[in-house]
């Protein structure tokens, strides 16, 4: 049975992390944590269920397409409506969880009722080892996570751009002084954390019936992934994220599955309590 | 010679405090200009200001005949700036090379040739390449602090206390650098307060008091200055 629930674990541990990876994108570049990351996460799940239902989009092109959609969307929400809350954390938090509600409801006035979502990855199961179900989805989410946090990787440590992000990151004044434009590396690092979160909508989809709400638990599970691994360290967000997902899913078969939930994040707190900076954290000086 | 910066009735506040007072100075290309003055008399205010760093509250700064008091700072290092920060605030998570080519950032195809051209300025800086810059010592961060500022050949050196927190030999190393910068032709602007060192190299210096410039003229004279005797005491 432990093989079984690993995979299943894995596979929202990989949701976990992605949408975690969006919280880690904008702490690392602004010290700012943007609660609106499970909204993102769940209207990137229904511009997928939309291109695909009713466009008919293939996985593959969905997979482009949607991230690409909320690029444009993060960058432009930053300029419109993020860049005017950074002068205080609380502020910023406040604008955030509002504008989290506000794209909730956005989405539940055009679709009121929970749809089932179409099987853009087909609906069959691998069997490579005997005895262990191996559905195509947590395939494709595994298989695609890696892609994309290996692209990340390349491009914060080999791109002239990304090391021009983990400068504007580390100290915006002195990058500014090298010639790197902050307010444009700040929207890209906002375009950059929407278009990693809706991916993890699109990758979701296929598994549940999806409404709405679907964020609000995400958000708060992703968020908390990140604090586990240490919020401003990548790999930290990528293993607090599938840390927790496995946790959940034996919690969920050994205990109950209505309280997975409760002990997900006694097991979190206790962790925290132990590490207070998360798994690969550090201790950032607060920024002024 | 042609004027490459030059300020007029510069002021800089924070809330109330006034930091810099109309302050007038100008730079001739190939010249090393040294503004001195004790803590807190409004020298890195100077250069915050002239780098695009802190907002202006009065005056105008004009670099290369173009009117730069309003660009951002980004904008002024394509236009040919440079700084070498109070501090040295190298990019602790990132090698020594990676430091380099952040420095680089707009140096383009030219990034490999001129990294090289560093590591012979400061040998110290090529055995230690693939080292994070955070595990550096003082003095060679400050190298990398100054070789990162010219990876994109600018057309002028800010430099803000650069001997700050060194050893005296190590002030010599960094000094030495950057006099053969300057033999080398390169304008330089430099905030010190150990107005012995910086007056060694500079052409012409500013003296600051609160704020204001109360004593300019060339090296040479300002070092038999009673008034500029008096810093090197304090400082
Ligand atoms: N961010 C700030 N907010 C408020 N006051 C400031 C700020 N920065 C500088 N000041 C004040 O402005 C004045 C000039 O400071 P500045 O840093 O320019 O001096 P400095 O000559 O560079 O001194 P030091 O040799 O210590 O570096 C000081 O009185 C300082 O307290
Ligand atoms: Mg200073």
């Amino acid at each position: 049975m432990l093989p079984q629930l690993l995979i299943g674990g894995l596979g929202t541990g990989c949701i976990y992390a992605l949408v975690g990876l969006g919280f880690t994108l904008v702490y690392r570049g602004m010290a700012m944590v943007n609660f609106a990351q499970g909204q993102v996460f769940m209207a990137g799940t229904f511009l997928g269920l939309y291109l695909a239902r009713d466009l008919g989009v293939p996985a593959i092109p969905l997979l482009i397409l949607v991230p690409a959609i909320s690029f444009v969307a993060g960058a432009l929400l930053e300029k419109l409506v993020f860049r005017r809350l950074y002068h205080s954390h609380e502020v910023f938090v406040v604008g955030a969880i509002g504008l989290g509600v506000m794209i909730e409801n956005f989405v539940r006035a055009l679709f009121p009722e929970p749809l089932p979502f179409p099987k853009i990855f087909g609906s069959g199961v691998y069997r490579f080892i005997p005895g262990v179900l191996f559905q195509k989805t947590y395939l494709w989410i595994v298989v695609i996570t890696l892609i994309l946090v290996l692209m990340l990787h390349i491009m914060f440590t080999y791109t002239r751009r990304g090391r021009a992000l983990r400068a504007v990151a580390a100290d915006a004044e002195i990058a500014g002084t090298m010639g790197v434009s902050v307010p444009r590396a700040i929207g890209l690092t906002f375009g950059l954390s929407f278009a990693v979160a809706s991916i993890a909508g699109v990758l979701i989809g296929p598994l549940y019936f999806v409404s709405p709400d679907m964020g609000d638990m995400v958000g708060l599970k992703a968020f908390s992934a990140a604090v586990l691994g240490g919020i401003n360290s990548i790999v930290g967000t990528i293993i607090g994220g599938i840390l927790l997902g496995v946790i959940e899913a034996t919690a969920a078969f050994y205990i109950s599955t209505d309280y997975k939930d409760v002990f997900a994040f006694a097991i979190l707190m206790l962790m925290l309590v132990v590490r207070p900076h998360g798994l690969l954290g550090r201790v950032v000086p607060v920024k002024v | 010679m042609t004027e490459i910066l030059s300020v007029r009735g510069l002021s800089v506040t924070y809330g109330k405090v006034q930091a810099v007072r109309s302050v007038d100075l100008h730079i001739t290309s190939g010249e090393t200009v040294a503004i001195l003055g004790a803590n807190g008399a409004g020298k890195s205010s100077i250069v915050r200001a002239l780098t695009g760093l802190v907002r202006v509250a009065g005056g105008d700064i004009s670099f290369q005949g173009q009117d730069v008091t309003r660009l951002s700072s980004d904008r002024r290092a394509a236009a040919g700036m440079a700084l070498v920060p109070e501090g040295r605030r190298v990019f602790g998570d990132m090698t020594v090379t990676e430091n380099l080519q952040m420095g680089g950032y707009l140096a383009g195809r030219a990034v490999a040739e001129r990294t090289e051209t560093m590591f012979a300025l400061f040998p110290r800086l090529r055995e230690r390449r693939t080292q994070l810059a955070a595990t550096l010592s003082g003095g060679e961060q400050q190298m990398l602090a100054i070789a990162r500022a010219l990876m994109r050949g600018p057309s002028l050196l800010v430099l803000d206390e650069p001997s700050l927190g060194l050893s005296p030999i190590m002030v010599q190393t960094i000094y030495r650098a950057i006099k053969d910068l300057r033999d080398k032709g390169m304008t330089i602007l430099l905030a010190e307060q150990s107005a012995s060192v910086a007056l060694s190299l500079a052409d012409r210096a500013y003296l600051l008091e609160a704020g204001s410039v109360v004593l300019e003229g060339p090296a040479r004279a300002l070092r038999d200055d009673p008034r500029v005797r008096e810093v090197y005491l304090g400082g």
